[in-house]
């Protein structure tokens, strides 16, 4: 094999393609009239080319054309709502920040009022929060028992209670720290501990006088 | 803004026009390249929409055919051959010892993905699953030039190769295709049995 054949073998596409330069092609004719093997090869790759050229194609499924185009629907909204956008930042450049501010603030107050909502009681008689509340202790039973006119005298058995500004009494669950707050009643106290909020009862953990 | 002169309806209408007669063609490519129908399906929607979304870089005038082209192989190389790497494209003949070497075993090891019976039967005509036996860079060239008529410096522009590799695997696809396909060409009466 000479050294023309060598390079014919890089070359017969472009040869069987006119793809070469003038020079080259020229050249090629030339090697071709006097090497049979290299003719032999361009006409075998003459025929390869018009096998594959020939080749059957393929028909497209009618729901490839019909997803494309689902496709570029979906495409051309969000391309019209970014242009939009786009448009509205680029003409009204303060409102448009306005609005997107305006919509922050929103989203945070939902979030927050979200927030809010799940640390309200979820309506279940057990459900209790931690929390204070300020007022006057008094004794439960002699003050309702007063209110209805029935004749009372004061034990150790009645329940103390704290009367707040709003008016609710809060009935204080009996435990040794809420023992210290029976000589203190009509004094006004802060208290903080559970809260059971259906029932109206607080646990006291901690608490100070006013 | 001179980015969207066109309305989104104009925009789309232009697009359709343009791309829509070139859908056997990307579709047929396509199977031809993954080998699958579901693949070519998945592939080609792709392909529109990529070429949708790109469409504003599509310089009016020149060859709309090789640009959506050139999206279709970048397509399908990102997608189904990320995590074999291209050789450095440096010296000519290095890079053709590359690909004979590197690149047939990179090929063969892509090429296990593929039940080989799977493409066979898909192919049921002989040239069609000679051009699947084609490793892919092979195989590309081939549909290229000789079925979708694209010219060398068209081709290099679409599969980003020096206008000289697409030539030499040009010559070489066809001549492992030419021995792939000595007995149909033999039984179809184009070459001589005597040979």
């Amino acid at each position: 094999m000479s050294a023309v054949c060598k390079q014919f073998q890089e070359q017969i596409a472009g040869y069987v393609d006119c793809e070469l330069g003038p020079a080259q092609a020229s050249t090629i004719s030339r090697h071709l009239e006097d090497c049979a093997g290299c003719a032999e090869e361009a006409t075998a790759q003459q025929t390869t080319k018009e096998l594959v050229r020939q080749a059957p194609p393929f028909v497209t499924p009618a729901r490839v054309r019909a997803e494309i185009r689902r496709g570029l629907d979906r495409e051309m909204l969000g391309f019209s709502f970014r242009n939009l956008v786009q448009q509205l930042f680029v003409r009204q450049p303060i409102p448009a920040l306005a609005v997107v501010a305006m919509l922050m603030a929103l989203s945070g107050l939902a979030a927050y009022f979200v927030f809010q909502r799940q640390a309200q009681p979820d309506g279940s008689d057990t459900h209790f929060l931690a929390g204070s509340i300020e007022g006057e202790i008094i004794c439960v039973d002699c003050d309702l028992l007063d209110l209805v006119d029935t004749p009372f005298i004061h034990d150790a058995t009645h329940r103390l209670g704290v009367r707040c500004q709003d008016g609710h009494i809060w009935s204080i669950l009996r435990s040794e720290k809420s023992q210290e707050l029976s000589n203190n009643i009509h004094r006004r106290v802060r208290i903080a501990g559970h809260l059971f909020e259906r029932m109206q009862y607080v646990e006291v953990r901690e608490f100070s006088f006013i | 803004m001179a980015r969207n002169k066109f309305s989104p309806e104009e925009r789309r209408r232009k697009f359709e026009a343009l791309a829509f007669p070139h859908l056997d063609s990307l579709y047929s490519t396509a199977l031809r390249m993954t080998r699958h129908p579901l693949d070519a399906e998945d592939l080609v929607q792709d392909v529109y929409l990529r070429a949708y979304r790109f469409f504003d870089k599509f310089e009016e005038g020149t060859n709309f055919k090789a640009w959506i082209f050139k999206i279709l192989t970048n397509t399908f190389i990102n997608r189904y051959r990320k995590k074999v790497r291209e050789p450095q494209q440096t010296e000519f003949e290095r890079v053709e010892y590359f690909y004979t070497q590197a690149d047939k075993e990179r090929d063969e090891k892509y090429e296990t993905r593929y039940d080989e019976k799977r493409y066979v039967d898909l192919f049921d005509d002989e040239v069609n699953a000679a051009l699947a036996r084609l490793s892919y860079d092979f195989r590309a060239v081939v549909i290229l030039c000789d079925i979708e008529g694209f010219s060398y410096k068209e081709i290099a522009k679409i599969i980003k190769t020096p206008i000289g590799t697409v030539m030499s695997r040009l010559s070489r696809a066809r001549q492992q295709l030419q021995n792939d396909l000595r007995g149909y060409a033999q039984r179809e009466g184009l070459v001589k049995k005597s040979r």
